[in-house]
């Protein structure tokens, strides 16, 4: 059910224009993020998603030609023309910014807190193969990771003489992976794959509370952004002006997306503290 | 006993090999038995077994002639998937052959495959876990384990189908020894009380003699004997030194007949004949009192002072190592895993930053570390290091070759010419630089290293290798939770203990300090003279 109400928390972050709703459905992940014990991930994930968010938001800035409020002009380049940057495509960066943060966000405290084998589970029982595969690119990624490390490091401890280049250290990391897969895939072989019907079986097991708290989060989370969308309350619209909403409507929702997204955590019997 | 596994007049190539690694082999497997694979690196032992699972040449490619037949299925009709009903494969390095996130999911996985109902998963999952002793690791994610547990999560996903056959290829190369030994207690277990027969590939024979009632020694892919444990030490000792154990070593060079599987078995023959030596181990020196506020000029080659290494949320994984290596010097680091030890190496050779502490070097810093074909970074040997170098390390091998096609001892000693090549180090550091190796090749990297020592490099060797410190070290370090936990001669540390000691040491309980079985053997010699008067 975790890895369902995630897909819900994306799907709402994608759908939503208003920058304050989208501020609120942030503070309400961190507050997942901290309350699961995931705030370490969640903040490994920043190191690189707030530059790129950052990096989306001034690409926006520049190359948007929609708005009507200039703010600068930087005169002529050779090949994007006219460069004006106006406040609806600065406004535009910015959502677009909290999107993409919001979205590595909740990759990020999924990874951290949701059982990846119960997932890849439930992808197995629609296709047994891709189930796999995927289970498979997720173990793959620390192992590369940690190759490149080590690789890495045995090339600063030669000497000049010696030393491959970067190049040469890319392609045997792609050869490794190679190897990597191959042994894997051996490994498949002996553990059976291919030598029954691949799909697994439907599992019967009991939905537990807090199964039910994450559904229930993730139906009022998407009830209130449709609610919200439908009353007008989220209207935001960028080009060519800015017109975003400001009513006590957006600030509700604002205020009830945090809560409801970390009603499931507000529940703490059975946390060892 | 029916016949569990069958090569009839079995032969295989390797696609674009010029040679069979396996040719005309005839060989059976009954059913509950234990059966030792032996032999020299690239003598066939990996082949057989990925031979005997299905994957040579239905997965691997190469051709093949002659028959295998596993619990009925003949491998040319059958796959590895459906073998592995059958019989259970571990491969050599564990990490390589896990696949999901979790221990539960690792283990489900061979029965989800086959499309076993739930509630029969999770039976097999349950008893699996209890009888590997993996039950409180159940939802324990698989990269927090060590190298020990995720070797038994390997075997128990192997054994969850409940096959009659286990093959497992060097289980213990990548472990240390107490990891090794509980493994071989595993083994032992799961072929005495569930009647699980065993075919295993060692290069650490006496870890397994103990518990095999068969060895079959293969070279040059054909079988070289297969013969009891007992009769394959007597064979040993006459046509293959470097297979011997070193009790079986210790027996030979004494003279003694029967040569020993066990430790008890060995102290019982010598005992029986009034040869088992008396004396106390050698004692380990206190360590020197520290010398603080005192400034002077070192000629250590390395020194290291109170060196820190904390990390947030671990505990330290150094804890105030103080350390000199002097020019010439070898230094044996032992410990467990997690003691510190690759830590430390890496610490002096620079690729860590301590958190307090000062790491003096007198000059260039080699380090090797533990996995060789980090450092063979090309598409030949010859974009490595100059062939010539390696010539003159007595090292021939084609300058076309691919790293990736090089012996597990090739890999070792040209990655090891690639770390000294250049500019002469000060201090040569090698981490596990024997993990894997048979003995042959182990004794001619010891050489190489010895010769980098008598040039005037300070040598660091982090192993597990008991006997491999005995021979090279001039001293040896046993670390322990970061910090140095004792220090002193090879006699002194690795006489009186049960893991950091040579096995002709815990034959002998330390007396005289004998470490190595031509030592041992001297003193039994003396014991027979003095008997003999």
């Amino acid at each position: 059910m975790a890895g369902a109400w995630f897909a819900v928390v994306m799907a709402v972050a994608l759908a939503l224009d208003h920058p304050l709703a989208l501020v609120s459905l942030l503070v309400g992940l961190v507050s997942v993020a901290l309350l699961t014990g995931s705030g370490r991930p969640l903040g490994r994930a920043a190191v690189w998603t707030v530059p790129m968010a950052v990096t989306v938001a001034l690409l926006n800035a520049l190359l948007s030609r929609d708005g009507l409020t200039v703010v600068a002009r930087l005169g002529e380049l050779p090949v994007l023309g006219r460069l004006d940057v106006t406040l609806e495509g600065l406004a535009y960066g910015g959502v677009l910014a909290l999107r993409v943060t919001l979205v590595a966000a909740a990759v990020a405290v999924f990874a951290a807190c949701v059982d990846q084998d119960s997932v890849v589970g439930l992808l197995r029982r629609r296709s047994g193969r891709f189930g796999i595969a995927i289970a498979l690119a997720g173990r793959m990624a620390p192992l590369l990771a940690a190759d490149a490390k080590r690789m890495s490091q045995a090339r600063r401890t030669l000497g000049s003489e010696v030393a491959p280049s970067r190049a040469a250290l890319l392609s045997a990391l792609v050869g490794g992976a190679l190897d990597r897969s191959v042994d894997a895939a051996s490994a498949l072989e002996l553990r059976g794959l291919g030598d029954g019907p691949c799909l697994v079986p439907p599992s019967r097991r009991p939905w537990s509370r807090h199964d039910f708290s994450l559904s229930i989060s993730a139906a009022a989370l998407a009830a209130l952004v449709i609610l919200g969308s439908a009353l007008g309350w989220l209207d935001a619209s960028w080009r060519p002006q800015l017109a975003v909403t400001w009513g006590i409507g957006a600030f509700v929702v604002a205020a009830l997306l945090p809560l409801v997204a970390a009603m499931p955590l507000l529940d703490r019997r059975g946390v060892v503290r | 006993m029916s016949a569990l596994l069958k090569f009839e007049g079995f032969s295989y190539r390797h696609a674009g090999a010029n040679a069979p690694a396996l040719r005309d082999l005839d060989l059976t497997i009954d059913e509950g038995g234990f059966v030792l694979l032996a032999g020299p690196s690239g003598s066939g032992k990996s082949t057989l077994l990925r031979a005997a699972c299905g994957l040579a040449p239905n997965f691997d490619g190469g051709t093949a002639a002659g028959t295998v037949t596993v619990g009925g299925f003949e491998s040319r009709e059958h796959g590895p998937g459906e073998i592995a009903r059958v019989c259970g494969t571990v491969l050599q390095d564990p990490e390589r052959q896990v696949v999901m996130k979790t221990v539960r999911a690792e283990l489900a996985l061979p029965l989800e495959s086959r499309g076993f109902a739930e509630p029969a998963i999770a039976r097999a999952v349950e008893e699996t876990s209890l009888l590997l002793g993996l039950a409180d690791l159940l939802d324990r994610s698989l990269s927090t384990l060590s190298g020990g547990e995720l070797q038994r999560v390997a075997i128990g996903a192997a054994l969850a189908p409940r096959p009659g056959l286990l093959l497992l290829d060097e289980p213990t190369s990548q472990l240390d020894p107490v990891a090794a030994d509980d493994l071989a207690w595993l083994l032992r277990r799961l072929n005495e009380e569930q009647g699980i027969a065993v075919l295993v590939s060692e290069q650490r024979l006496e870890r397994l003699l103990p518990a095999a009632d068969r060895v079959v020694v293969l070279n040059e892919g054909r079988i070289a004997c297969d013969s009891t444990p007992t009769g394959f030490l007597e064979w040993a000792a006459g046509r293959a030194p470097a297979l011997q154990t070193p009790g079986g070593a210790l027996f030979a060079l004494a003279g003694l007949p029967a040569p020993p599987t066990t430790v008890k078995q060995a102290r019982v023959a010598l005992s029986e004949k009034g040869l088992l030596p008396k004396g106390e181990p050698p004692r380990i020196d206190p360590p020197a009192p520290r010398t603080r506020f005192v400034r002077r000029r070192s000629t250590a080659a390395v020194a290291i002072r109170s060196l820190w290494d904390e990390r947030t949320g671990s505990r330290a994984l150094l804890a105030g190592v103080d350390l000199s290596v002097e020019p010439g010097e070898t230094v044996a680091l032992m410990g467990r895993n997690g003691a510190g030890k690759s830590t430390l190496l890496k610490h002096v050779a620079g690729l860590l930053k301590p958190t307090r502490g000062r790491i003096d070097c007198a000059g260039r810093v080699a380090l090797l570390m533990q996995n060789p074909a980090d450092y063979l970074i090309g598409e030949r040997v010859a974009d490595l290091i100059p062939i010539e170098t390696l010539e003159r390390a007595g090292i021939a091998v084609p300058a076309d070759r691919h790293p990736r096609d090089l012996s597990g001892g090739e890999r070792q000693r040209i990655a090891f010419e690639m770390v000294i090549a250049g500019e002469p180090a000060a201090a040569v550091l090698l981490d596990e630089p024997t993990r894997g190796l048979d003995r042959a090749r182990r004794n001619e990297l010891a050489e190489r290293v010895r010769s980098v020592a008598s040039e005037g490099a300070a040598v660091v060797v982090a192993t597990h290798d008991a006997e491999l410190a005995a021979e090279l070290a001039d001293r040896v370090v046993l670390l322990g939770e970061g910090r140095v936990l004792a220090e002193g001669s090879p006699r002194s540390i690795l006489s009186g203990g049960w893991y950091f000691a040579t096995e002709t040491a815990r034959i002998l309980d330390g007396a005289g300090g004998a470490l190595l079985p031509s030592e041992g053997a001297g003193l039994l010699t003396g014991e027979r003279a003095r008997a003999g008067r």
